[in-house]
């Protein structure tokens, strides 16, 4: 399929996820309830539809959207289809600041937690790109990623461990959990700007990603300037991700799933893969919380609980994939 | 003045030196095999030689220019290299991969080039076809077609007939030979003798990092260097019009 149309198609799937979204919700609105939310935006049935659901898409959107983009720009540069941000410790980082935030009471100043997420991703990103100066080896990178994100996952166990208070520790826990409820428009206001300048390093890494399919000392003979592309590609991902931690806290597994589902469809180039496995990450996460709302339980699932019970099974699917491919 | 010119050049494998002071020439419309056992430091000498690892001593010259000192962009349109390494990534179709070989042409321009290279080593038909679904050797060929895709007047190939069935093997080394009769240069590494012995204009041997050989492949391969160098027992035969070299365990 080409790039253009697979991206139409996986944006068409977006809206329509989006436009299904804004009809489930906690309470039940009737036909004319939603003619008098178009009508008139400050009506109960107004508010709850762009105050409480159209955001809360947004956000669902935004952070799939960024988290299907850092898998996609992470697999193509580690040329592993088994890569994402949280096997990289990008998203444990991220949410070990985040945690650290939260419990020390500085949550309370407006945009703490975000910057603290994304300052814990550029720092994993850039301890990253750091390693990957000195080590060539892709798989060195993976085992380095993982160190990091066992490292930082034991780090915010510490902070829960050290917790003065359980209100912290509850706050916390909900984050590490992963949600878009009661997210606002300010929240995706502040998650896009770093989206939209990822999506720029991805495109300015994306003719790279292609040429790394032959190896990276084919792809330095073919001109490739690695050291350029590694910073571009690894910065892109760790912004991608902070942003996602920031907006909805730890999602694991759309990361690694999104590139995978349209990996054939983009015809396995990961430069033409970016785009639609960002749009494919958005559809996920927005129809994964529409499902997680439709699911009858007395609390509300968490969105990152239920992508994980879906996505732990794809990733042993994929992990047995790509030891098939490895063989031949 | 030669295409590439290696003088004393030293490199390492970590802290052990595995070229030590190779003097190489490569002029243009020749084609130059170097062969040497495993471990010999063939690749490494030919990476160096490339830019693409750190030459400790001496210097490695791209048409007069130290290499290390030529824009990568232009290296890369004047210098294609192959190398031994065939795993690919991802399953992308043969013609997407033979058109990495013309990076900074416009996409149509690169397939074009791709498709063209595609059908030089007889594989045009297998151009949708994904490289993951293709056999070692068509896989092997499709890579070589990336090689020709560069249209860089030097080529480098290392190992480029490594498990290609005996018509592909002379297939590849006739394309390369007719690169360098049409005014390119070639530097090939290559484990089988006689076909190097046949296709090469010029071998050079190396040994434990060194030259020990370098000129036409009747002198170069001499049965006293075979015997030091492999521990083979060789001789040259008469074959029609031509000279083959016939080696054996000694």
């Amino acid at each position: 399929m080409r790039a253009q149309g697979l991206s139409l198609a996986m944006a068409v799937g977006l809206l329509v996820a989006i436009v299904l979204s804004l009809f489930v919700g906690e309470v039940a609105l009737s036909g004319e309830q939603y003619r008098q939310a178009f009508q008139d935006l400050a009506s109960a049935p107004g508010e709850i539809l762009w105050q409480v659901r159209a955001p809360r898409a947004l956000a669902a959107a935004l952070t799939g959207g960024a988290l299907g983009l850092a898998g996609a720009i992470l697999q193509g540069l580690l040329r592993n289809p088994l890569a994402d941000p949280g096997v990289l410790g990008v998203s444990a980082t991220a949410a070990f600041m985040a945690a650290l935030v939260i419990v020390s009471g500085l949550a309370l100043v407006p945009g703490a937690v975000e910057t603290a997420a994304w300052i814990g991703a550029l720092a994993c990103g850039g301890g990253l790109a750091l390693f990957t100066a000195r080590v060539r080896e892709p798989e060195a990178l993976i085992l380095f990623g993982v160190a990091m994100s066992s490292f930082f996952g034991a780090a915010t166990a510490l902070v829960f461990n050290l917790s003065p208070s359980p209100i912290a520790t509850a706050e916390v826990l909900a984050w590490l959990m992963g949600s878009v409820e009661a997210r606002s428009w300010l929240d995706s206001l502040w998650a896009a700007p770093a989206l939209f300048l990822a999506l720029f390093l991805a495109m300015r890494a994306a003719p790279g990603l292609k040429m790394l399919t032959l190896g990276e000392v084919a792809a330095e003979a073919s001109g490739l300037r690695m050291g350029r592309l590694k910073m571009a590609a690894i910065l892109g991902a760790s912004l991608a991700t902070g942003a996602a931690v920031a907006l909805a806290g730890v999602i694991g597994f759309v990361g690694l799933a999104a590139p995978h589902l349209v990996r054939r469809l983009a015809r396995e180039d990961p430069a033409r893969l970016l785009i639609p496995s960002s749009l494919t990450g958005a559809l996920i996460l927005v129809a994964a919380d529409v499902l997680a709302r439709l699911v009858p339980t007395d609390q509300e699932l968490k969105l990152g609980v239920f992508t994980a019970l879906i996505g732990a099974p794809l990733f042993a699917l994929i992990a047995w994939r790509a030891a098939r491919s490895w063989r031949t | 003045m030669s295409r590439l010119s290696i003088r004393n050049l030293h490199a390492r494998q970590g802290a052990r030196e595995v070229v030590s002071g190779v003097n190489l020439e490569v002029p243009p419309r020749e084609m130059v095999a170097l062969v040497g056992p495993n471990g010999a430091g063939k690749s490494t000498l030919m990476l160096a030689a490339a830019g693409l690892h750190r030459i400790t001593r001496g210097e490695s010259r791209l048409d007069g220019e130290v290499i290390h000192k030529v824009d990568v962009v232009q290296r890369s349109l004047r210098l294609g290299y192959l190398p031994q390494e065939r795993r690919l990534a991802w399953g992308m179709p043969a013609l997407e991969v033979a058109a990495l070989g013309a990076p900074f042409s416009t996409p149509p321009a690169a397939r074009e080039r791709g498709r063209e290279a595609l059908a030089l080593f007889g594989i045009e038909d297998l151009a949708a076809t994904s490289v993951f679904a293709l056999s070692g050797g068509e896989r092997a060929r499709v890579l070589l077609a990336r090689l020709f895709a560069t249209q860089a007047s030097l080529l480098m190939a290392d190992e480029p007939v490594a498990g290609l069935d005996p018509d592909a093997q002379l297939m590849c080394l006739e394309r390369l030979r007719d690169h360098s009769r049409a005014g390119g240069s070639v530097l090939v590494t290559l484990h089988d003798l006689t076909l190097a012995a046949r296709f090469a204009d010029r071998v050079a041997v190396l040994d434990q990092g060194r030259i020990v050989s370098d000129g036409p492949p009747e002198d170069a391969l001499s049965p006293r260097v075979l015997k030091t160098v492999f521990g083979l027992k060789a001789q040259w035969i008469e074959a029609g019009d031509q000279r083959l070299l016939l080696a054996e365990r000694a």
